[in-house]
């Protein structure tokens, strides 16, 4: 069981840091933010 | 930034309690993943440093190939590779158009760059229909996504859903071992 569950967070962890790695969503809050940067 | 937290953290919950219910064929070599993960985070902080997306692409690829037995990983692949792809032709950024950010109520003039995202403002886009333009949630909290992003995301739920690691190869292993079988 208790491995399981390590196996589950790894997985869970994995998942997150696919999302990071791989997708280039615009995520932001309302509000703040840009800056602007010169030749972008 | 704390968007991106919020669903990192939110993802991962929902990846974990998924994989405790039907536990999914784990990937290799994750380290990679971490390797690739780095400029990502560095990116999403406004640190551009040369080479690190290069970095990002590569420890990614070599990833994807490792495990391209698995169940979703190719699917994830091709939706990653098709945001690097239009990410390489701006430096790392992605772009988004001016339009589609006033359309959400954050009209920002062409070149500016996204605080706490990947993003870079821009008029037009090469590869314009794999940039960010998927409006997924509007208002307090605004979430654009790419046809990659959906693609990547599809990928990593097949993975969780329709991964499961058999008994089959350790059964024939046993099989094989077993003395009075040749």
């Amino acid at each position: 069981m208790k491995s399981r569950i390590l196996r589950a967070i790894a997985a869970g962890l994995v998942v997150g840091t696919l999302l990071v790695a791989g997708t280039a969503s615009l995520a932001m809050p309302g509000g703040r933010i840009a800056i602007t940067i010169a030749g972008k | 930034m704390a968007t991106v937290v919020i669903i990192y953290l939110v993802c991962t919950g929902v990846g974990t309690a998924v994989a405790l219910l039907r536990p999914p064929l784990m990937p290799r070599y994750n380290l990679l993943l971490l390797i690739a993960v780095v400029p990502q985070i560095g990116s999403l902080l406004s640190i551009w440093i040369p080479g690190m997306f290069l970095v990002s692409v590569a420890a990614f690829c070599i990833w994807c190939l490792w495990n391209r037995n698995i169940a979703g990983v190719l699917i994830v692949a091709i939706g990653v590779m098709l945001n690097l792809l239009v990410m390489a032709s701006y430096g790392g950024a992605m772009p988004i158009y001016s339009d589609v950010l006033a359309g959400v109520g954050h009209p920002l003039p062409h070149g500016s760059v996204m605080i706490g995202s990947k993003d870079v403002v821009v008029r037009s886009a090469y590869l314009a229909p794999l940039s960010d333009w998927i409006v997924l949630l509007s208002g307090t909290r605004t979430i654009i996504a790419s046809p990659g992003d959906l693609i990547a995301i599809a990928g990593i739920a097949y993975w969780l859903l329709f991964s499961h690691p058999t008994k089959e190869g350790d059964t024939h292993d046993v099989i094989s071992r077993h003395p009075r079988i040749a």
